[in-house]
């Protein structure tokens, strides 16, 4: 892609699951076979979607930060009109949003990358050094190697309904941008026609890509309550990075992640006796409550339900990149799109 | 694919220190002053385009310009060992080699009357790219030539390549000891107007902070200029280490910076390096882990930015940090490290959106030695850094309230018949920068400077039109 001018994408709404016709897979003689089963092969395909779903939300957040970046010089432009103080109004929240959007991107890239290229890796170079005697080792080693890989970006059987909040979530991401760059970029103007351009991005589309984020983390953080807090890879894990500086377990914040009505159904659950509620976790749900945390359950509220739909993966056999085994190593550092 | 990147060298200072810069780069790609590839580093994994093209006879050239208004320093450069590094056609000196005499309107008017010339050079360059990312100019903001014609060069870029990034590293004058350069204030405003409206990226290189290491940390008693520019290019060759060795994030330009830059006109960053060397000289090896490294960074005195210590200065907070760690590190320590700084709460962040610590683990080049086994930098968006800005306001109220110095001024067309506005407007621009980041200092800044007539951001707000500060966006 040369410059910004013609980008590959079309500025139409894009699906984040664009780049499904993609796919990685290897083709493995015996003895290769034995260890990279066709099974594995499935797992490093789904990882290698995923990381490119990341990557294209990546690059969209990132579009949107260039667009912004050129408003801003167009308010800078008409820093004496009249209208400026409101122009600041739309502009201080595509600012907002896009931080966050980019905040949770870029938070999820490096958590994926620090455990999946540098954490489990090294583990799995470990494991083969020390614990690898013959060839049935090595191949179940190299499936723990890739267990611990599926769990890391959530894409295990249990982790389902997580995967649906995230995929959603760079859905937002992709979104935002269609929904930008549409606004902005679609009839060329002169650089000053900064009201145009402002106002021809659809506010109120902003405003329902920002509801469904702010929805689709409280949700997450509903799963990261319920999840376990120990283990070195998942949701606990990412969400320490996500929730760094607290500002999504400050009450004061405009994060009420625990509004009344989380509380009211958390409490009917309670009440009709929930069964994966034990009485300690009904003591610690009320002790915790004051300070604004409380321990949800997800399943409860939700069914587990929506997402799962989505997520019956089909790798099409079709578009198969063939590569030597001996490239096979596991390295998803390969996959950048730039 | 590289994102290629177009260095701009503008000034004595700027020459310098790009100068510097590419003698680390070639050391760590194992060029060799020729531009010729060591026969011991043909085996990289490294990416040498972003910054360097070939020539026909394979050489590495560096996608540089080198710019002046008088010759001493690229003089310098073309008589030295490096002289068949750089495109001799990339070297732009101007006839009368006369300068701009310390004076802003002077090398931005000149730099006005040399557009076309140094235009084509740029056009020439960047058409030889194949997918250009930006450009990253190296300046003084004090002095004329770095100052003003870099002024002059922003603008221009702005206007041309208007999708294209621009960063720049921009030196800020010494402010604990008397310049020689006494309108050093009138062309650190004029140039620092062109900074918050014409560039994407500010890394600050305060002098101050550089000569502060270089006494204290590094005992040299008179830091020389060229022990001070190896600081500045130790700090710019690891800003770029995850350009140059790239991985899965951080790769290029827009993803640096557009996780660094929150809100874009917050755009100055500050750097910190840790373990600090200069140049060949022999440094106490120390006990470097992840954490040490990444608590050293935190520390004031290891940044390049200089606060002053008062209780104001104390509110300052983070809007975003990212470490760029080189060497033998054990990724598991990352996350306990992080873990551990947030427990002992030695980072302040914003309160109005999430912020954390990015840590990016980067090769480290294989042909340069180093006793230290981690290394680190921080590049980060720090509030305090208009405590920067507000010294230099301050500095320049009090030569403006004196009238003085002003006649070289008005000597030149922007200034002509005593009209002074461009002094006002640039003053009332960075009185707004720093506004702005004292905003940032408090958990209602996104609804800075606005106004909400209609609610639609709020879909409540109150009878008056104004944002209730307490009504969440």
């Amino acid at each position: 892609m040369k410059g910004h001018e013609t980008l590959p994408l079309s500025t139409s709404a894009t699906g984040v699951r664009s780049f499904d016709f993609l796919g990685l897979g290897y083709r493995v003689d015996w003895p290769v076979s034995i260890v990279l089963t066709p099974r594995a092969l499935k797992i490093y395909a789904d990882i290698f979607s995923f990381l490119i779903q990341l990557k294209l939300a990546v690059f969209s957040v990132n579009d949107v930060w260039c667009s912004l970046k050129d408003l801003m010089h167009s308010i800078n432009q008409n820093r004496h009109s009249t209208q400026y103080k409101r122009e600041v109004g739309h502009f201080n929240l595509l600012v907002k949003l896009r931080h966050q959007v980019n905040h949770f991107v870029s938070t999820l890239q490096q958590y994926v990358q620090s455990q999946l290229s540098h954490v489990s890796w090294c583990r799995f170079l470990h494991s083969i050094k020390h614990k690898v005697t013959d060839m049935m080792d090595l191949e179940s080693v190299h499936m723990a190697y890739l267990t611990d890989s599926l769990d890391i970006c959530f894409l295990s059987d249990e982790a389902r309904f997580v995967t649906g909040i995230i995929e959603s979530i760079l859905q937002c991401a992709l979104d935002f941008r269609s929904c930008l760059i549409r606004g902005i970029w679609d009839i060329e103007l002169d650089q000053g026609d900064l009201m145009e351009k402002l106002s021809r991005i659809n506010i109120s589309q902003v405003h329902a890509i920002k509801q469904k984020f702010d929805k689709s983390l409280k949700e997450l953080h509903l799963c990261y309550l319920k999840s376990p807090k120990h283990g070195e890879f998942g949701l606990s894990r990412f969400w320490d990075y996500l929730n760094y500086n607290e500002y999504y377990s400050d009450v004061g914040n405009e994060y009420p992640l625990f509004g009344d009505a989380d509380w009211e159904i958390q409490l009917l659950l309670v009440g009709l006796g929930m069964p994966s509620y034990k009485r300690e976790e009904v003591w610690l749900f009320t002790v915790k409550e004051d300070d604004g945390h409380a321990i949800a359950n997800h399943e409860a509220v939700d069914g587990g339900g929506n997402g799962d739909e989505q997520r019956e993966d089909e790798m099409d056999g079709d578009c198969e990149l063939i590569e030597e085994e001996d490239e096979m190593e596991g390295d998803c550092g390969a996959t950048g799109m730039r | 694919m590289p994102r290629e990147i177009i260095t701009l060298q503008v000034g004595q200072c700027g020459n310098q220190i790009g100068m510097e810069f590419w003698k680390q780069l070639c050391l760590e790609h194992g060029i060799s002053k020729d531009g010729i590839l060591e026969d011991f580093a043909t085996q990289g994994g490294d990416r040498k385009d972003v910054f360097f093209y070939q020539a026909d006879d394979q050489h590495y050239i560096p996608r540089a310009l080198l710019m002046d208004l008088e010759p001493r320093v690229i003089n310098g450069i073309q008589n030295s060992e490096y002289r068949n590094l750089y495109n001799h056609e990339n070297i732009f000196l101007s006839d009368h080699g006369g300068g701009a005499g310390n004076n802003w309107a002077s090398g931005y008017h000149q730099g006005k009357g040399v557009e076309e010339d140094i235009m084509d050079m740029i056009d020439r360059e960047a058409d030889g790219s194949d997918s250009l990312e930006g450009f990253v100019l190296c300046h003084s903001i004090a002095g004329g030539t770095g100052s003003g014609m870099g002024s002059y060069l922003l603008e221009s870029l702005n206007d041309r390549y208007s999708k294209k990034l621009v960063q720049t590293y921009s030196v800020f004058p010494n402010q604990m000891e008397t310049s020689d350069v006494v309108v050093q204030p009138y062309n650190s405003l004029l140039t620092l107007k062109r900074l918050t409206l014409n560039a994407d990226c500010v890394v600050v290189l305060d002098n101050t902070a550089l000569n502060r290491i270089a006494v204290e940390r590094l005992h040299l008693q008179n830091p020389t200029f060229m022990q001070t520019n190896s600081l500045v290019s130790t700090v710019m060759s690891a800003s770029t280490t995850t350009l140059r060795y790239p991985g899965y994030m951080n790769n290029d330009l827009v993803g640096l910076l557009a996780s660094l830059i929150p809100t874009p006109r917050c755009h100055f960053l500050m750097t910190g390096y840790t373990p600090l060397t200069v140049e060949r000289q022999a440094n106490v090896i120390r006990k470097t882990t992840v954490l040490d490294v990444m608590r050293r960074l935190l520390q004031p005195k290891n940044t390049m930015v200089s606060f002053p210590r008062s209780k104001e200065a104390s509110q300052a907070k983070y809007i975003s940090i990212l470490n760029i760690i080189q060497g033998e590190v054990d990724p598991t320590q990352v996350h306990e490290s992080l873990q551990r700084i947030r427990e002992r709460k030695l980072v302040n962040f914003i309160e109005w959106g999430p912020a954390s610590i990015q840590v990016a683990l980067s090769r480290k080049s294989p042909y340069v030695q180093t006793a230290h086994r981690v290394s680190g930098l921080m590049l980060a968006s720090h509030t305090s850094i208009r405590h920067l800005f507000s010294k230099c306001l301050s500095q320049y109220e009090k030569l403006r309230k004196k009238q003085a110095f002003l006649d070289n001024y008005r000597k030149f067309p922007m200034f002509a018949d005593n009209d002074l506005s461009e002094f006002d407007e640039s003053r009332d621009i960075i009185e707004s920068l720093v506004d702005e980041y004292k905003a940032c200092e408090s958990p209602d800044y996104i609804k800075w400077g606005m106004e909400d007539p209609n609610h639609i951001l709020t879909g409540e707000g109150s009878a008056t039109g104004t944002v209730d500060p307490r009504l969440p966006v």
